[in-house]
């Protein structure tokens, strides 16, 4: 291997690195109010973390995703993918952080809601 | 030139061959699209061994075979977008001799991953999956040397018969 190799392995790691730090600071936010959940690139719907509840969401070659929301944090507790990531992630709720179900082409973002806490909800 | 043909046919069918043997030992680490890329073995060896023109025929080939086999034309798309991308990066670099021919194959690798997460971007219209790109471009960095120590040793050990070149 050529010194030439090293440097560049080593600036790959730089730029992966960086990448790691603006993510734990873009994700890394104070918790938010809701979940903005897209299939295919659609907005399929928009769910308060204040109010539990479960939703499953199935496509049309019967495959599926369970995604509960559960004392103002969302995780994916069921589904049929093969790569079980999105089971994975385990519960999010900061602001910008996602779950992503890349084959079922699922992504549940949690987003900071117009109206803040479960009192205004509750108005 | 029946010599470079007969080369290049044998490297499209160990290409095919391994791509193969790779579907069959799922290896999961939990992120969507890391994976050896053990067919670049056979592009990698048909840059060195024949041309570059050759190692086009070769990634072109390999990619339609598997994914009319294994595949959709789903999967055709983020074939043809990595091995594309990494087989120019990867003669780039070759023809500047800036890298040995493993940090070649890092090249390949990384840029391998970095074209097939733009298209799962476009494809997906999901931005944030921008955020698996760390875990890639190490993932890229770790097969594409691991292929590249490999490919090394077997280039060095092919070349040492040489009655068998052109």
């Amino acid at each position: 291997m050529k010194r030439n190799d090293w440097f560049l392995i080593i600036g790959i790691l730089i730029i992966a690195l960086c990448f790691l730090l603006i993510r734990s600071f873009v994700m890394g936010g104070e918790p938010a109010g809701s979940v903005e959940v897209r299939i295919n690139g659609e907005t399929v719907g928009t769910y308060s973390l204040y109010e539990d509840r479960t939703e499953r969401f199935e496509y049309d070659d019967g495959s599926y995703n369970v995604m509960v929301i559960k004392d103002g944090k969302v995780s994916v507790t069921e589904a049929d993918c093969p790569d079980k990531h999105c089971i994975n992630k385990g519960e999010v709720y900061r602001e910008n952080d996602t779950i992503i179900c890349l084959p079922h082409e699922l992504v549940i973002k949690v987003i900071e809601s117009d109206s803040k806490g479960p009192d205004i909800i509750a108005e | 030139m029946a010599k470079r043909t007969a080369y290049t046919g044998l490297l499209v069918a160990i290409a095919f061959l391994l791509s193969y043997i790779e579907s069959l030992l799922p290896l999961s680490l939990g992120i969507p699209g890391v994976k050896l890329g053990l067919a670049n073995l056979a592009v990698f060896a048909a840059l060195y061994i024949t041309s570059t023109k050759n190692a086009l025929f070769v990634s072109v080939a390999r990619i339609v075979l598997v994914s009319l086999t294994f595949g959709n034309t789903f999967s055709l798309i983020y074939s043809i977008a990595g091995g594309m991308l990494s087989l120019l990066l990867m003669v780039l670099c070759k023809k500047s001799k800036a890298f040995s021919k493993v940090g070649v194959s890092i090249v390949g690798g990384v840029s391998h991953n970095i074209a097939q997460i733009g298209v799962a971007i476009c494809v997906l219209e999901t931005p944030e999956l921008i955020w698996y790109l760390p875990a890639l471009l190490v993932s890229g960095t770790v097969a594409g040397a691991i292929i590249g120590l490999v490919g090394a040793l077997i280039l060095e050990r092919f070349m040492k018969n040489s009655d068998y070149l052109f």
